[in-house]
């Protein structure tokens, strides 16, 4: 099923690190840029409505329903009251879920085509080496995956004198990254239901996302950290203008 | 456990096995490799976790190493032979073993040899005094037959590489080359590891040369890269001295046989040069599927197999028939067929049987399975 796009993704990745002096750290990084405005519009809506969901927390509609519908013998009554509430505004709770949805295929996409990029046996290179289709591509096999000091067709660790182990650098920065990603865009309200499925997720995703990235290929890691860091900066322009039209009105409260 | 929890831990936790599934698939993509000690009569099949020696004449085997599966064991290259029938082979866990086949294949003292940084996957060249183990961290090792690193001036190291050591380097007993991923082929002297004359720095042969290259005795070498060209090497001069276009990438190597050069591609292509005549191919045959070890010779004829599982026996002017296999002989095959006495050796992948012997009148001897 996902065939053609890991196709497409290995040899775009391909072609851009023939472009970035066969350095593939660059190349993965060039690429997840590309990624990340290719699916701008998606992204774009998904923290549209993290937004909406947030500044819905502060609505004094919203907080009189908490107040009224207390208890859980109500917890029916209140999700109708939460649902009129949402049509009213306009605002759909699910609208961030399908651009999360749709960006699955393109995070399996990627998982494979730096796999298959950075071939480790016989076989995955001769199944790469018969995937690419980009011109000039057979002088390019195989691909270096040294960067700074990581072999990126293995999992990272900095290996410092003196310390017994291996760090996991780019595991540790996935981990952070990740936090301060699903954080930005969780509802604030400690007493809704989605705000607390958003916590458990600020806490379950980086671990899951840190240890995919520990136990993986560093390319892996280093996808997970650009993108993250991508869209931090991209939800911090989105919503920088109108928070500071927001703080007077807090003053005045 | 709330079930709010369960509902956020379930779906990453089948993400996670999704991706671990992908990830033990890789680990797992070898293929077989054989050799065979006439003098003992063994037959050695190296694949995935282990190296098992069976009897040449029945297929049964004799011992199996390691005897359970380790993690750290996997192996993607045929065995190799020293002068007194120890079993060598480089692992995909970074070390390199010298099996003493008179025990149970149990590794002779002073082995594993660990120095090497990354994985092994071509077989090494085992001189009289030396084996030499191309590694995927770009370093050819030269370990003498107690397990130390050999030729002192260099370190027991060459380390002129800028591309991983796939390829099991060929000689002619004074000079040894060394085809690597990073396009360029080395030549090093065989007795000290320097670089020999005239083949400073390697040279550039323009794509990755992936199979192993053949030596004529004119000095003369013959090499495939995976950008579709064979081209020919003077040796003596470290220079190109021709070089042909085949349809497809080539990942085998040419086989010199009786004075002919063959080739297969992965388009599925085989190509006979005379390596006396202009360089044009004397005649070329469409296998239908790609070829990935050269053909062997076998009762006059040439044998060859492809991905697509197909066996084919070819007259040396270039008549082909199709081995009619039984099913379960149709898997795909990788590599070349091995002769070893009066059987013709199939190995096969991602099947129950992983081994076959035919004998002279083309019925299959024998054959060796997983479950065995």
């Amino acid at each position: 099923m996902f065939e053609p796009i890991i196709d497409a993704f290995t040899n775009v990745l391909v072609f851009i690190y023939g472009l970035v002096f066969q350095n593939f750290g660059l190349a993965i990084i060039i690429f997840t840029i590309l990624v990340r405005l290719v699916t701008y519009p998606l992204n774009a809506q998904q923290m549209k409505s993290a937004k909406a969901m947030q500044d819905l927390q502060s609505n004094p509609k919203w907080k009189q329903m908490q107040q009224k519908y207390k208890g859980k013998e109500n917890r029916e009554k209140l999700a109708q009251e939460q649902m009129k509430l949402y049509q009213e505004l306009g605002i759909s709770p699910f609208a961030g879920c399908l651009p999360t949805i749709i960006q699955i295929p393109l995070l399996i996409a990627m998982y494979w085509a730096v796999t298959r990029a950075l071939a480790a046996t016989p076989l995955q290179l001769l199944d790469f080496s018969r995937d690419l289709w980009i011109p000039g591509a057979a002088n390019l096999v195989p691909l270096h995956s040294q960067f700074l000091w990581m072999d990126l067709g293995q999992p990272e660790r900095l290996l410092i004198p003196g310390i017994p182990f291996g760090i996991p650098v780019l595991a540790i920065l996935v981990m952070i990254t990740s936090y301060f990603q699903s954080r930005m865009m969780t509802p604030a309200n400690p007493n809704d239901q989605g705000a607390q499925m958003g916590k458990m997720m600020n806490i379950y995703m980086p671990l899951l996302m840190a240890y995919i990235s520990y136990i993986y290929a560093g390319g892996l890691a280093l996808y997970f950290v650009t993108s993250n860091i991508l869209s931090i900066a991209q939800y911090y322009f989105m919503r920088r203008p109108k928070t500071q039209q927001a703080l007077p009105a807090q003053g005045v409260k | 456990m709330k079930k709010k929890h369960l509902t956020i831990l379930l779906p990453l936790i089948l993400i996670s096995m999704f991706l671990s599934a992908c990830g033990s698939a890789v680990a797992a993509a070898s293929w077989p490799g054989v050799n065979f000690d006439e003098g003992r009569g063994l037959i050695y099949l190296a694949y995935n976790q282990h190296v098992v020696a069976l009897r040449v004449d029945d297929g049964v085997q004799v011992w199996k190493y390691p005897a359970e599966p380790q993690s750290t064991f996997l192996v993607f290259s045929a065995p190799q032979l020293t002068a007194d029938g120890q079993v060598v082979i480089g692992t995909y866990g970074n070390e390199l073993f010298k099996l003493n086949p008179d025990n149970s294949g149990i590794p002779a003292p002073g082995w594993p040899f660990k120095g090497a940084s990354n994985r092994y996957i071509g077989s090494a060249l085992v001189l009289d005094e030396a084996i030499l183990a191309p590694n995927s961290d770009g370093r050819l090792y030269a370990v003498d037959l107690d397990g130390q690193l050999a030729w002192p001036g260099k370190g027991g190291i060459f380390g002129g590489s800028q591309g991983p050591l796939w390829t099991q380097p060929v000689t002619d007993g004074e000079v040894v080359f060394v085809p690597s991923l990073d396009h360029k082929l080395y030549a090093l002297d065989a007795a000290s590891g320097e670089e020999a004359q005239g083949w400073a720095g390697g040279l550039d042969l323009g794509s990755a040369i992936i199979g192993q290259p053949a030596l004529s005795g004119d000095g003369l070498l013959y090499a495939s890269t995976l950008d579709s060209v064979l081209v020919t090497v003077d040796t003596q001069r470290g220079e190109v001295v021709s070089s042909f276009a085949t349809q497809g990438p080539l990942w085998s190597g040419p086989a010199l046989i009786e004075g002919m050069l063959y080739v297969g591609d992965l388009d599925g292509m085989l190509y006979a040069f005379d390596v006396n005549g202009n360089g044009g191919a004397e005649w070329t045959l469409d296998l239908g599927s790609a070829v990935t070890g050269p053909p062997v010779l076998f009762n006059e004829l040439l044998y060859v197999v492809t991905e697509g599982g197909q066996l084919y026996s070819i007259s040396l002017d270039g008549r082909q028939s199709e081995v009619p296999l039984l099913e379960a002989y149709q898997g795909a095959k990788y590599g070349s067929p091995l002769v070893a006495g009066d059987y013709l050796l199939v190995s096969l992948v991602n099947s129950e049987v992983v081994l076959f012997a035919l004998d002279a009148t083309g019925r299959v001897a024998w054959q060796y399975s997983l479950a065995q």
